[in-house]
């Protein structure tokens, strides 16, 4: 065989030398020998494996180096999932073109309905497709709780409709009087519940006074009467055939093919090398959630141990202190880093905010006879990027921006999550909008459409001028058993100043514009949150 | 594989270092090879291989799939290093790679290739690095024409012009090698 292949290669060498220059095929013979003697004389090259894998491991090294430098940001189309590197073998690469397809096959599915109705993609990667009016149902929900939550919802049947999509984009405008509008969106913090509570006052105690929320910014006019109500879809469907990959994956124990229809639902990678990453693909919601793979980072180890129970001493595992805390540049820069060497498009998300809520709940050190006891401070502390849909942030009903979180780990300094990633894939459809906005200024003074501001005493808490935005519902479907995600146009109203010696949470009022959501029943008192004095 | 290649070179392109790796696990053995014919020594074909694959890496944004192939890329890195190290030892005369150093020079020659490398340098040190670099990534590495045109920067048709040239030299150099030993074994 290996003499067969040097008579080819021989011959492939001598048939496009000769078409270069026939003159040579006269000397066939000695140039053929000269190149018989060249291929004899080859040297014979033994490579040490040992010597690959410590190369292996020095570019390994080099790649997560080079992560943390800054890199040009890439404005390219998210064609993949994910791009993180997958387990090494055949069967990486295959779910990685399995993968690759299924993005482009996505990207190409309901030509037919999309041509019926209209699509309109405003930005890169970006797509929407507009449905008729009011083509989610009723919008409003009962027996919510603030924040991230289901609801009971109506009909979820979405009539595409006859029109060919030309639709006012149903943005709300916001008129201002000639001296303009002041304020805008302040910082964002995390918090669960609108609603404020002092902690023990003298004579006092246990006593709850909700906020009341005083206007103080510049008249607005509200001139859309209709907003464009944003669905994120679900049921990204890949209808190509992977029997030949499924065969695989039944690992003979079973004919998987024998499972007519099957279809991939998610897909869980792993890393295994040090601080590799468990990533969770799921095609049905179109989400990618990246975690440390937990076998291969360091974890606390306990020594102290009574039987089962086991407890880590400090020495163990020493506590971070907040001068561990890296500076919010550095935070940023690695959370960055990840995200482009990653792939990951940050051109749908503003600017990144670290979230260090936590700071001001953290005490001061204590002590503890003759020992310092340091405050506990997480490992960990959140990135979040701002979702931004027509340059408007999106919020949570809690008034903190709604986005990607990029968890980093303090103690490596390396990102060890990322959450809320997902294709940013929604239907549109418009629904009356609110436009009286002394309305929606009763809403925002109670503090949203799940605010509760009345009692004997209140605490005044001043609001500002709203930015436009948009607000994040969840709907519950019973009879899918899914909640579905809508995008609402709002105005978002900033706390500008809160009751003196008290701290809030809460630095936003979030109102949704859609008439639907504001004449919601059944809104629930939300439970007090008690706060610390300002110090 | 064609296909996988061009998936990872893309997204190494896209600056997803991750897939160098892959990249590296399909290029190493290659790269390495061609190194050693050049320099004729395990340890610094190593030191070398080592050197090419971390150069390509930290230079990744001047790679571009549109200039050529990933492979033309990390050969063309790997020619212009060997022939740095040369130009680094300050030699009395000008050297691009271990053939162009006589054979009392070459005293980092393994052993285990020494007689093969010897039959044929008389032969190749009498070419440019030009004709030589095209001889063994030819005959020797077995690329094709297409790929060798990118790693020296040229067009196919001159790298086959340059090749049937640097041949007919190799040839002649039989002859004259032959007509040697018939004259000696006349004597």
């Amino acid at each position: 065989m290996k003499k067969e292949t040097s008579e080819k290669n021989i011959k492939g060498i001598l048939d496009d030398l000769y078409k270069i220059d026939p003159f040579l095929e006269k000397y066939e013979e000695s140039v053929k020998n000269a190149i018989k003697e060249l291929l004899k004389s080859k040297p014979d090259v033994e490579i040490d494996d040992k010597f690959i894998m410590e190369l292996r491991e020095k570019i390994s090294d080099k790649i997560e180096e080079l992560r943390y430098q800054p890199q040009k940001k890439r404005a390219f189309f998210w064609q993949m999932f994910f791009s993180q590197k997958f387990a090494y073998g055949f069967g990486g690469i295959l779910v990685l073109i399995l993968l690759f397809g299924l993005v482009f096959h996505f990207i190409n599915i309901d030509k037919t309905r999309v041509s019926q109705i209209g699509q309109e993609t405003t930005q890169t990667g970006f797509k929407k497709i507009a449905l008729g009016d009011n083509a989610f149902g009723p919008l409003k929900v009962d027996n919510l709780q603030a924040g991230n939550t289901q609801a009971v919802g109506g009909s979820e049947s979405a009539q595409p409709s006859n029109d060919t999509g030309e639709k006012t984009s149903g943005t709300v405008s916001i008129t201002r009087p000639a001296s303009g509008l002041g304020g805008g969106g302040g910082m964002s913090v995390t918090g669960t519940a609108p609603s404020v509570m002092p902690v023990c006052e003298t004579g006092d105690c246990g006593t709850y006074y909700p906020p009341k929320y005083v206007y103080v910014g510049e008249e607005v006019t509200l001139d859309q009467n209709q907003v464009e109500v944003l669905r994120k879809r679900n049921k990204i469907e890949y209808s190509g055939s992977v029997s030949g990959l499924l065969q695989s994956f039944g690992f003979g124990l079973a004919d998987i093919n024998g499972f007519e229809g099957a279809r991939i639902q998610s897909v869980n990678l792993v890393q295994d090398k040090d601080f590799g990453y468990s990533i969770y693909i799921n095609f049905d919601e179109g989400t990618i959630s990246i975690d440390s793979y937990w076998p291969k980072w360091p974890h606390q180890q306990t020594t102290d141990c009574k039987g089962e129970v086991c407890v880590a001493t400090f020495e163990d595992w020493p506590n971070i202190s907040q001068s561990d805390v890296p500076a919010d540049e550095e935070l940023i820069s690695i959370a960055s880093s990840f995200a482009v060497s990653h792939g990951i498009d940050l051109s749908f998300y503003g600017q990144p905010e670290v979230m260090k809520d936590w700071i001001s709940s953290v005490p001061t050190p204590m002590r503890v006879g003759e020992k310092i006891m340091q405050p506990y401070i997480s490992d960990t502390i959140s990135i979040k990027y701002p979702l931004m849909i027509d340059n408007k942030y999106v919020y949570d009903q809690s008034g903190s921006k709604f986005g990607l979180s990029i968890v980093v780990n303090i103690r490596y300094k390396k990102v060890s999550g990322v959450y809320n990633l997902y294709l940013q894939d929604y239907e549109s459809s418009m629904y009356n909008a609110e436009t009286d906005f002394s309305r929606i200024l009763k809403i925002a003074e109670k503090g949203g459409i799940y605010g509760y501001s009345e009692g004997a005493r209140t605490i005044d808490v001043e609001i500002g001028t709203p930015e436009q935005a948009y607000a994040v519902i969840w709907k519950y479907n019973t009879e899918t058993q899914a909640s579905n995600m809508l995008l609402i146009p709002a105005l978002v109203f900033p706390i500008t100043k809160t009751a003196d010696g008290y701290n809030s949470y809460i630095t936003n009022i979030v109102v949704p514009l859609a008439k639907d959501l504001l004449e919601q029943s059944n809104i629930p008192t939300p439970m007090p949150l008690i706060l610390e004095k300002a110090q | 594989m064609a296909n996988d290649e061009q998936i990872l070179t893309e997204q190494f392109q896209n600056g997803n270092l991750e897939f160098f790796t892959d990249l590296y696990n399909l290029y190493v053995r290659k790269i390495y090879e061609f190194v050693y014919f050049k320099t004729h020594h395990k340890q610094i074909s190593e030191d070398l291989t080592s050197e090419i694959f971390l150069k390509a890496l930290e230079n990744f944004k001047k790679y571009s799939a549109k200039k050529g192939k990933f492979s033309s890329w990390i050969y063309g890195i790997a020619r212009n290093t060997v022939i740095d190290y040369y130009r680094t030892k300050k030699y009395e005369y000008d050297i691009a790679d271990a053939w162009d150093l006589s054979a009392k020079d070459d005293v980092g020659l393994d052993i285990e290739n020494k007689e093969r490398i010897e039959k044929v340098r008389r032969f190749l040190n009498k070419l440019t690095s030009e004709q030589r670099d095209i001889i063994i990534l030819r005959i020797w590495s077995d690329l094709p024409y297409r790929e060798i045109a990118e790693i020296m920067g040229k067009t196919e048709a001159n790298c086959k012009m340059i090749f049937s040239r640097a041949l007919a030299k190799v040839r002649q150099g039989g002859i004259l090698a032959l007509l040697m030993l018939l004259l000696i074994n006349l004597r």
